[in-house]
């Protein structure tokens, strides 16, 4: 599978408030992103929205909860459901988190870090091995948001680029996730991108950012739930010439503005990819 | 360092109980501890907004503060065990039964809510409908002997209390003009999805033995039978035509 099936396209992360208008649109260079544990249902008007975007619309199925870094006690039965769907939808993205989200028999609903070691690293990659084993194509794993540093015998790009070396599948960029890494943790931005290899970057998120209530400006969180930040898009630049115009996706899940807000944005977002097409 | 079985087992204690003693050993650097705050709030936060979404009448009935206090320590007892917080929330009827002795009603809206919720995801069953029916006539298929059972959206729940009216309008709405007044009188309550919306209707006891045998995937003649036993006049035509106008019969295959 090419790894850049959307090159050049920015697309949004669609919420049940905007079907509607969503399926309106006349322009076909849209696309849409879905969190796939949110169609684990048998049937109804969520599947039915979803089949209709995906008969006009390319879409990516964006997962939240396969706890990749730590998998649980029903991971097979995830991994069906996941399956079922790459099957009825054939979405041109598939994506994961380098992240864990469960333990044992309990899910945290979160996208917790791991650990930075070789264990941990041979988990995750286990983890990606068996998805993708079963979707029967690559994935793309996206980097973490970081709040604090845990112990680790490797650095965060390292790390991901050796899950990738090991298992084939690519990395989902998230700038959102960077900056805040950057302005939590102190990583360097453009020394990641530099370790980066970029014919393995399937796709860029960005998304908003907001000050923890308790610590202010010490502590950024990913809540995706404000306009994206002028740090960010300034970011976002600088990976669209490191990367090249790999598909961008923008995400809001919290305080979701208009649809037509939206639209302005993802189309910031479409006018810096036109701007670094080849 | 420590395996990453301490590490994940540390972590998870800390989320589900604050005690950061076993996972600070895994922090490195300078920074502030109590950061790890942001993590147990998170996973607070998506639990709490999914039984919000998942339970909207007791929201609306004990109010979002009061609501948010039961939901956080429900949610630290009973973390979800799948890795989607859709139907997360299955055990929260028992669970609020046992929380609110004082409010027994209130384990009856959070059924209705989670029921509600069930027949809206449930999986699409093919529905009997009439051009199917008319279909099977003019190959002179003898109906009555024809095994049906009820669409799997269908639900069929018995509550304490007669409340399914103030149960829809706590669904939608955040305040009643009214004073809440219920009964403790057994209602048999359907639910099921037409259309791609959810209806309900309360049950008569001819309704409730007729519809469970249909469950069952008796067949219209054993239905009319069981029927005539609790009401000598009835008709089986006008029943079945109102179950395939509300589409509520598949086939059995």
């Amino acid at each position: 599978m090419s790894l850049l099936p959307l090159k050049g396209l920015a697309g949004i992360n669609l919420k049940p408030q905007h079907y509607d208008e969503a399926l309106n649109l006349i322009d076909s260079s849209y696309w849409f992103e879905f969190h796939t544990e949110n169609f684990f249902v048998g049937g109804g008007p969520r599947l039915d929205y979803l089949q209709q975007v995906a008969q006009r619309f390319p879409i990516s199925l964006h997962g939240v909860g396969a706890s990749l870094g730590n998998v649980f006690d029903n991971f097979s039965e995830h991994l069906r459901e996941v399956r079922k769907l790459v099957k009825q939808f054939n979405p041109a993205l598939v994506s994961e988190h380098a992240t864990w989200s469960a333990h044992q028999e309990s899910y945290f609903a979160d996208l917790l870090p791991l650990p930075k070691t070789d264990q941990a690293l041979q988990q995750l990659c286990d983890g990606i091995d068996r998805y993708q084993n079963a979707i029967e194509r690559p994935i793309l794993i996206e980097n973490p948001s970081n709040y604090l540093d845990f112990v680790s015998e490797l650095d965060e790009p390292d790390f991901l680029m050796e899950a990738v070396k090991r298992t084939g599948c690519g990395l989902l960029v998230d700038v959102n996730n960077l900056y805040i890494s950057h302005r939590n943790c102190g990583l360097n931005i453009q020394d990641y991108f530099s370790r980066i290899d970029p014919s393995v970057v399937g796709e860029i998120h960005i998304a908003g950012f907001s000050q923890d209530e308790q610590f202010a400006d010490a502590l950024l969180i990913d809540s995706h739930g404000a306009a994206v930040d002028d740090q960010v898009w300034h970011y976002l630049s600088l990976s669209l010439k490191h990367f090249g115009p790999v598909p961008v996706l923008l995400e809001r899940d919290d305080n979701i503005p208009s649809f037509n807000e939206l639209r302005s944005e993802r189309d910031i977002a479409q006018a810096l990819l036109n701007s670094f097409r080849t | 360092m420590d395996t990453l079985a301490d590490y994940f087992d540390s972590f998870s204690l800390y989320l589900k109980t604050g005690s950061d003693t076993h996972i600070r050993k895994f922090l490195e650097g300078n920074r502030n501890t109590q950061f790890m705050s942001i993590y147990r709030n998170g996973f607070l936060k998506s639990c709490l907004s999914a039984l919000k979404a998942n339970f909207p009448s007791v929201v609306n009935l004990l109010g979002e503060n009061y609501f948010t206090q039961i939901a956080k320590k429900y949610i630290v007892d009973f973390p979800p065990r799948q890795a989607t917080l859709v139907g997360y929330g299955d055990t929260f009827v028992t669970f609020l039964a046992k929380m609110e002795p004082d409010l027994p009603y209130l384990k009856d809206f959070a059924l209705l809510d989670l029921t509600w919720l069930a027949s809206l995801n449930s999986e699409e069953s093919k529905v009997w409908d009439l051009l199917k029916v008319n279909d099977m006539i003019s190959q002179e298929v003898d109906l009555s002997l024809v095994p049906v059972s009820l669409v799997s959206s269908a639900y069929l729940i018995e509550v304490d209390y007669d409340l399914l009216d103030m149960w829809l309008l706590l669904k939608k709405e955040k305040r009643l003009n009214e004073a809440i007044r219920l009964s403790q009188e057994k209602q048999h309550i359907m639910l099921w999805r037409c259309s791609g919306e959810i209806r309900a209707r309360v049950l008569k006891k001819l309704d409730l033995v007729l519809l469970e045998h249909l469950e069952e995937g008796a067949n219209l003649e054993e239905v009319t039978l069981q029927a005539l036993q609790i009401e000598k006049n009835f008709d089986i035509s006008d029943y079945f035509s109102e179950l395939l106008q509300n589409r509520l019969l598949t086939l059995v295959s």
